[in-house]
């Protein structure tokens, strides 16, 4: 519709529009305070912290056709980080109609290239059935300038189907985003203070520990209550559990975390990440080659650092 | 689908990734919008739940239009502010504006003539002037009919060019 404005409404349309604040980040959508339902009792949040993780597991079990074979010679070649892991999805549901996880597969291996000084990361899941989900990063492992993709995420979701169809999604491995890594250092201690690691978040439990291939470790583990429900709703009291099973000898090599969320009504699933091995190695550098790769939204780092979460604060809201 | 890792309120959330690049998209148009709507303060507290409702409704997965659709729910999240809010949100940025003047501002010149339209007249308008859409598409859009859409528009332009002659 063409059509003559005024300098009336020109003028009002144009300080409107310059006064508009930026728009909120995609990953703070769901913490922003909720207006108050009209006649229903105010709710305390549980906890305020916002940030996004991408956590691996460490494995290796498969010998997988496209791994690629150390260079020697001066040709061009990229020093590397190798690391291996076992991803384990498991639930126990109740509810009366859990979500369809046909074609997926529970377990799988994750590999993962971490070139630190030009700051390029390539990940690739394999599957049972000779599938693979392969993801590179570029300039940043947590908020990556460039992210490409090429393969399927053939993860399942563990979670219920509510009775509009909306799914509650419990647990899953979203199989993209930066670098799928579970031990934090170096790739994420210079993104600080925008990545938080299970010092923050976690609190020791005393005592001797064995992860669940065995090693000795220090446990790190944290607790969060609350609702969730389908729809967003805040109508199932819910129970989060983080675990980290930390290397004993120097207190930061994460060789194994776990994530179980309970859903009153809905059930528990877990989802399990193991280092399996880690290596300095060397690759061709066309390894992190992007051609072929369907390229992805990147997030720009958010402008604050995510508020920890305050245990002492902890309400757990009146539905 | 394609999920991502969110942690909001504490709680670990998992996000429909397509869903993330959906809001992408339209998020400065949704937020010029809701500016419109309800000034600058509020815009994007209205956004975001706005969008989050849009996007956890259990009709969300057959949305065909799904830009129309955010942009209704930002009207129908603007509408369900209360007067309390505003006035409280009024009162803050007249002592805001005294503190930092150099930050974009609408003038209550402006603010005052457009406190004048109701949220159809100025959703309407902001489609209208902004997005260039037909009476039609406008209609269709925030899902009203055309004649109300016509009344709308007129009587919206007919306010602000009197009160801010």
């Amino acid at each position: 519709m063409t059509t003559n404005w005024s300098p009336q409404v020109a003028r009002a349309m144009h300080e409107l529009s310059n006064a508009a604040p930026a728009a909120p980040p995609v990953h703070d959508l769901g913490g922003r305070r909720p207006p108050p339902p009209r006649g229903a009792p105010t709710w305390a949040r549980v906890a305020a912290a916002v940030i996004v993780v991408a956590a691996a597991v460490g494995l290796v079990a498969l010998v997988r056709r496209d791994d690629p074979a150390p260079v020697d010679g001066p040709a061009a070649v990229v020093d590397v980080q190798h690391s291996r892991y076992e991803v384990t999805i498991t639930a126990e549901l109740t509810c009366a109609h859990p979500i369809d996880t046909t074609g997926t597969f529970p377990t799988y291996s994750v590999d993962t290239w971490s070139d630190r000084v030009g700051r390029q990361w390539r990940t690739t899941i394999a599957y049972p059935d000779g599938s693979t989900l392969e993801h590179i990063s570029q300039g940043s492992a947590i908020y990556p300038t460039g992210s490409f993709e090429r393969g399927e995420v053939r993860a399942p979701r563990m979670g219920c189907v509510g009775p509009a169809g909306e799914p509650f999604v419990l647990t899953t491995d979203p199989g993209v985003g930066g670098v799928y890594a579970l031990d934090v250092t170096p790739e994420l201690i210079d993104e600080r203070p925008y990545v938080r690691l299970f010092t923050d978040d976690g609190t020791r439990v005393a005592g001797d520990h064995v992860d669940s291939r065995g090693r000795p470790s220090l446990l790190w583990e944290q607790r969060i209550d609350g609702f969730g429900g389908y729809g967003n709703a805040a109508t199932n009291p819910l129970v989060q559990i983080q675990r980290w099973w930390v290397d004993p000898v120097d207190g930061s090599t994460v060789t194994e975390h776990q994530f179980t969320q309970t859903v009153d009504g809905l059930g528990t699933a877990t989802i399990t990440r193991t280092l399996v091995s880690t290596e300095a190695t060397t690759v061709a550098s066309d390894w992190f080659d992007t051609t072929g790769y369907r390229s992805l939204p990147t997030y720009p780092r958010p402008s604050q650092p995510p508020t920890p979460p305050n245990g002492a604060d902890d309400t757990v809201p009146s539905p | 689908m394609q999920w991502r890792i969110v942690r909001s309120c504490g709680i670990v959330r998992l996000v429909d990734v397509r869903d993330e690049e959906l809001y992408g998209k339209h998020a400065d148009e949704l937020i010029r919008f809701a500016t419109t709507l309800v000034g600058p303060s509020l815009a994007e507290d209205v956004v975001a739940n706005a969008v989050v409702k849009a996007m956890t409704s259990p009709s969300w997965p057959t949305v065909t239009e799904p830009r129309a659709y955010l942009f209704r729910s930002v009207l129908n999240e603007a509408r369900g502010l209360s007067r309390s809010d505003r006035r409280r949100v009024h009162r803050e940025e007249v002592a805001a504006r005294a503190e930092v003047a150099d930050e974009p501002t609408v003038s209550l010149e402006v603010r005052d003539a457009v406190g004048r339209l109701s949220l159809r007249e100025r959703s309407v308008l902001y489609l209208a002037y902004w997005h260039d859409l037909s009476v039609d598409e406008i209609a269709r859009t925030l899902g009203l009919s055309r004649r109300s859409t016509e009344r709308a528009l007129t009587d919206a332009r007919r306010t602000l060019e009197e009160r801010l002659s």
